[in-house]
């Protein structure tokens, strides 16, 4: 039924940046979009963000799994991940679409274990490196209208997350195989920015003359990402976490 | 009474132009190395090597007062002219340098003033530095000769004593190596690791440098016990006596990826695991810590 249900979310991803793809297509050129009646400024085209989230991989959920190495290596801290990504803007009406990509990256240490259990003097690391490929729709009509400064948005892609895990100063081997690898997957987003220009209007619109910098915003996202190879059994890079940062809109 | 302004100001044209004269042939100096290295380092096997001592001046134009005279001296300042005991490397005739412009003298550094008929190479020295020193004087533009020295005099550091062994505080087991954490002295530029298993004669290990304060001897078998120990090596490659030697014995540590596996992850490590553009991504990034870790330590 899960399977199902998740399987569901992933062929919506899908059919979600397909649809902003079809969009894109149908779109004419930036600059002769319709824009929300009120917002003044340069032509905006493109948005970037920074952002900062602990991400717990969800490794010992993985089917089958006899014990939970990532909890035994690592204990039940989260990794610290940093994510940058640009987006291109392709709707600029009724709230604003476009399509982006992000990468990121994320690691944790730990003492590696000897075979009685006990700590070893080197440590051990998991390193992900992941990247998506999104869709996302930010509903500002009403900041640019009605001057009400929060942005609610959605984002749904495909994921693949790049893995190593590493041995002291080494690429950890096990059965004379390197511990690296790659996960696909898919991923969706729900946030809720806060619109800087609003605290500073005259800053900001001197950000857009000096800059190109149409807007600033703070936001907080929540992130649902299933990467396990779309269910195919193995390493589960999955998670379910928030993260915070900064985006810009040029 | 209308001479008088013009000679006044024709004498004040030929002081300034003295002037400048003056300042151009104090900004000249002769420029020196010795193996195109401005700090030599010399060794203890070093007395047979023969040295060259380069010059160089631009003085084009200018007319030559002396000859150019490149010596050696155990003085700490450069003089004039070398003195007693000095070794007087070679002179360019006064008709020739200013022509010339650059040149070369080679010497031997079991000449070098360092060393008499009661002391000579090899000695017992430490840290014994000895400058190469140019002098010459000219007239530039046909004024006044004034003098050119070597502007930074090239170093000659003499140093056959041995640095004292550095001291192994302890040795850390890890997977199939082990971690030696030392102390040793400034002077100290690397260490070398020997070791041995209670089966064997030492085998030299591998060599690091000393400012890390640790070095990994790896390749080791877990569970066979160790007898380690350090030599330091100056920056002129002197070699001092062994250190302590302390044992150690590897052991098998499991890490993130070999808990997982023995769970019974299901997931094969490799590239084969990896896409393809996903390898190269890895081994550039890796190869890039590799070589931030060389710099702090050498493997074995």
């Amino acid at each position: 039924m899960k399977t199902i249900h998740v399987r569901t979310l992933a062929a919506v991803s899908a059919l979600t940046l397909g649809a902003l793809a079809a969009t894109a297509s149908a779109q004419s050129a930036p600059g002769t979009v319709e824009r929300p009646p009120g917002e003044f400024g340069s032509e905006r085209t493109t948005g970037i963000e920074v952002k900062l989230g602990g991400f717990k991989p969800l490794i010992d959920n993985e089917p089958g799994l006899s014990g939970t190495p990532y909890k035994t290596t690592f204990g039940d801290n989260a990794m610290l991940l940093l994510e940058g990504s640009g987006e291109r803007q392709l709707f600029q009406a009724f709230g604003t679409a476009g399509v982006g990509f992000s990468a990121g990256y994320a690691e944790k240490f730990a003492p590696a274990h000897l075979e009685n259990g006990s700590q070893a003097s080197e440590s051990t690391g998991l390193r992900l490196v992941p990247l998506s490929l999104f869709g996302v729709y930010r509903f500002d009509y009403a900041a640019h209208t009605w001057g009400i400064p929060l942005v609610p948005y959605v984002k749904a892609g495909l994921r693949y997350t790049i893995w190593w895990a590493t041995k002291g100063s080494s690429l950890e081997n096990v059965d004379g195989k390197p511990a690296v690898g790659g996960r696909w997957g898919w991923s969706v987003s729900g946030g809720l920015s806060l619109l800087l220009d609003v605290f500073e209007p005259r800053l900001a619109r001197d950000f857009d003359t000096d800059a190109g910098v149409n807007h600033s915003y703070l936001f907080v996202e929540a992130n649902y990402a299933d990467v396990n190879n779309f269910y195919t059994g193995g390493l589960d890079l999955s998670g379910r976490y928030l993260t915070f940062g900064i985006a810009f809109e040029l | 009474m209308s001479l008088r302004p013009s000679l006044s100001l024709q004498r004040a044209a030929i002081a300034l132009a003295a002037l400048v004269t003056a300042g151009r042939a104090g900004a000249q100096s002769v420029t020196l190395d010795v193996n195109q290295k401005q700090a030599v380092l010399l060794a203890k096997n070093d007395c047979n090597l023969t040295l060259n001592a380069n010059w160089s001046i631009n003085a084009a134009g200018a007319t030559a007062c002396d000859a150019l005279t490149i010596w050696a001296t155990t003085a700490t300042s450069c003089a004039n002219a070398p003195v007693a005991g000095d070794l007087e490397i070679g002179i360019v005739p006064q008709a020739s340098w200013v022509t010339q412009a650059t040149g070369s003298f080679q010497f031997k550094v079991s000449d070098l003033p360092l060393f008499t008929s009661a002391a000579t190479c090899p000695q017992d020295m430490k840290n014994d530095v000895m400058r190469v020193c140019a002098f010459t004087k000219y007239s530039p533009l046909g004024g006044n000769c004034v003098e050119a020295k070597a502007s930074q005099p090239p170093t000659l550091t003499y140093d056959t004593t041995p640095p004292e062994p550095p001291v192994i505080t302890s040795v850390v087991p890890q997977d199939s190596a082990l971690q030696i954490n030392f102390t040793a002295k400034s002077d100290v530029s690397t260490v070398a690791v020997a070791y041995q298993s209670a089966i064997g004669p030492y085998t030299e290990g591998p060599e690091g440098p000393a400012a890390s304060g640790s070095i990994r001897l790896e390749g080791l078998t877990n569970g066979i016990t160790y007898a380690v120990l350090l030599r330091a090596k100056d920056a002129a490659e002197n070699e001092s006596t062994a250190s302590n030697v302390l044992n150690g014995t590897p052991v098998l540590s499991f890490g993130f990826f070999a808990s997982y596996k023995n769970s019974h992850g299901d997931t094969e490590g490799g590239c084969a695991a990896a896409p393809a553009s996903a390898c190269p991504l890895l081994a550039l990034g890796w190869l890039a810590r590799r070589r931030r870790q060389a710099r702090g330590g050498v493997r074995g």
